[in-house]
């Protein structure tokens, strides 16, 4: 009996130390990251207050990259091996990573990418291991935001290949990069491409069973302007006829501001034609 | 003694009885992996039933690939006739029907073949190494990299991963990716406000110029004059900010907008309506 008594103690002693042992609570931060069209991760960082700059999540990099350029815009000095440390990165979302040590350099992938115009978006770095690896992430492609968890412990630095701490050797795959460059110049392409928004026409919408309702339109916005009207049936959006909400927001997707939208409405059992000056809105 | 023996196996049976219902209550799998030196991180993946092989993990990566050793092995390149033009030995993609990395097995995913260069020389340095395992298996799953306890957990989610050549094809031969073009942000709902950039010593910041009477935003208790800070936890230093950070947005669909106001920052809580 004394003996079942003490392995209980014990059990219980174990739980009471797991308890204690267990940190008071972490702290997760949720981390908003964009898709970009190659589906590369892409969450964006403030470096010393500077930026946003892009950032490709890359488990396949040894380290945190990002380009002269931003080194430069951020006042980051590299050492003679070519890392730097920033005196703050913030990532978007709030997380702070103290300390963060970076490989200055241009990486062919990224020049590649750029060069092509691939992510809808200019990247100018890479997060690989030795920030990573101070984290406990969860990424969730069903969600717009990761959750980054910091751990309490310091990873290995890692080696590169060459003497260079990690992009020296790449396995002779550098050509690639000016070999995209050199496309996406032929084609034409921006790192950053223009970005405008859909115009705004200012009605809310209602679905009915037999299709699309005007709910109401908004006190000087430009469909007030056109003259549409509460309780309008909307019959067509851009000369294409809609049955529903969503099919008449597809129609006008890629209309921006400052041009014009084409709404068909029916009112009284009339068929009026209305022209929408789109502004900026959202 | 005779108790001992009794709590003992007691335990035992609590702990088998662990071990027996993991898998069952949550279809999470959590797969240890290796961590080079280097700080890239490999785990042992089957391709119908063959291996395992080592891979390495990449979510940086929006393929998966494998090096013509490890499709022969695994029987990969039936009905795929060597091309003329092959840089690196690429033979295509093909789709794998059983894709195991550890535990956890998804089915008909793409892989290219090829010897891609940087997997070459990983391989010279530490050992067989066949591949890169990329977006095309982990974006199925929740995944949680745990470098400290040096594993990967998926959980089965609810994503499905599209296919990333198709997209990529698409896109590099669609007029609007073409010289001068402009991408056109459209949200899947309306809120009903406009902004101004001002241009502030200390960083830029978006001024709310018109809010719609009654309109979403109104009813949700933005302001003309309020400073747009962050919309859904982004940053919101200029207008194309805004537009990505409101691009997800749908009908009855919330949105976190945080203001400065008169000194104060609050956070506000908008509902996306139905509209145009």
């Amino acid at each position: 009996m004394r003996i079942y008594i003490l392995m209980l103690t014990g059990a219980l002693l174990a739980v009471g130390a797991m308890v204690a042992a267990e940190p008071a609570k972490e702290k997760s931060y949720e981390v908003p990251y964009r898709l970009t069209l190659p589906k590369h991760l892409m969450v964006r960082a403030k470096i010393n207050g500077k930026g946003p700059f892009n950032f490709i999540l890359d488990t396949g990099a040894p380290a945190l990259f990002f380009t002269e350029a931003v080194a430069a815009r951020a006042g980051v000095k590299a050492d003679e091996k070519g890392w730097g440390e920033c005196e703050r990165f913030e990532l978007e979302g709030g997380l702070v990573i103290p300390k963060a040590r970076g490989r200055i350099d241009t990486p062919f992938q990224l020049e590649g990418m750029n060069g092509m115009g691939l992510a809808g978006a200019e990247i100018h770095g890479l997060i690989g291991y030795n920030i990573l690896a101070q984290y406990r992430m969860t990424i969730d492609l069903a969600s717009d935001r990761m959750l980054w968890t910091p751990m309490a412990w310091t990873p290995e630095r890692p080696i590169g290949f060459g003497d260079a701490g990690g992009s020296a050797a790449q396995g002779s795959l550098e050509f690639i990069g000016s070999m995209m460059k050199g496309l996406g110049g032929m084609l034409g392409r921006k790192a950053t491409p223009a970005v405008t928004g859909r115009g705004q026409a200012g009605i809310l919408l209602r679905d009915e069973v037999d299709g699309v309702v005007v709910a109401s339109v908004l006190k000087g916005s430009p469909s007030d302007t056109a003259g549409v009207k509460q309780g309008d049936r909307l019959r067509k959006v851009a000369d294409r006829s809609v049955t529903s909400s969503s099919e008449a927001l597809d129609f006008a997707a890629k209309h921006a501001a400052g041009k014009t939208l084409a709404l068909q409405v029916e009112r009284s059992g009339k068929s009026i034609d209305l022209t929408i000056n789109l502004v900026e809105g959202y | 003694m005779k108790k001992t023996i009794i709590v003992v196996l007691l335990i035992a049976c609590l702990s088998s009885h662990v071990r027996a219902e993991a898998p069952v209550a949550s279809a999470a799998v959590t797969v240890p992996f290796t961590l080079l030196k280097t700080g890239h991180m490999t785990v042992p993946v089957k391709l119908n039933g063959k291996g395992p092989y080592t891979l390495i993990f990449d979510t940086g990566a929006p393929m998966s690939i494998v090096n013509n050793r490890l499709a022969r092995d695994a029987g990969l390149l039936k009905d795929k006739p060597v091309a003329l033009f092959a840089p690196f030995g690429s033979r295509g993609e093909v789709k794998v029907k059983d894709f195991e990395v550890g535990g956890q097995k998804a089915a008909d995913v793409k892989v290219a073949i090829m010897d891609h260069p940087t997997v070459e020389l990983f391989s010279k340095h530490f050992g067989p190494i066949d591949g890169i395992v990329g977006f095309p298996f982990f974006a199925r799953y929740k995944v949680t990299v745990d470098y400290q306890k040096k594993t990967l957990t998926f959980e089965p989610g609810t994503y499905n991963p599209p296919d990333v050549m198709q997209a990529m094809l698409r896109a590099i031969l669609s007029p609007e990716s073409a010289d001068g073009a402009v991408r056109v942000v459209s949200g899947g709902a309306i809120l009903g406000f406009g902004v101004n950039q001002e241009n502030r010593t200390s960083g830029p910041a978006l001024v709310v110029d018109r809010v719609y009477l009654g309109g979403p935003a109104d009813i949700g208790g933005l302001k003309k004059g309020d400073r747009i800070t962050l919309v859904n936890k982004r940053w919101t230093d200029t207008p194309a900010d805004l537009l990505e950070a409101l691009s997800t947005i749908k009908p009855n669909g919330a949105v976190q907008v945080e203001v400065e106001r008169m000194g104060k920052t609050m956070t506000l809580e908008l509902l996306g309506a139905a509209g145009l």
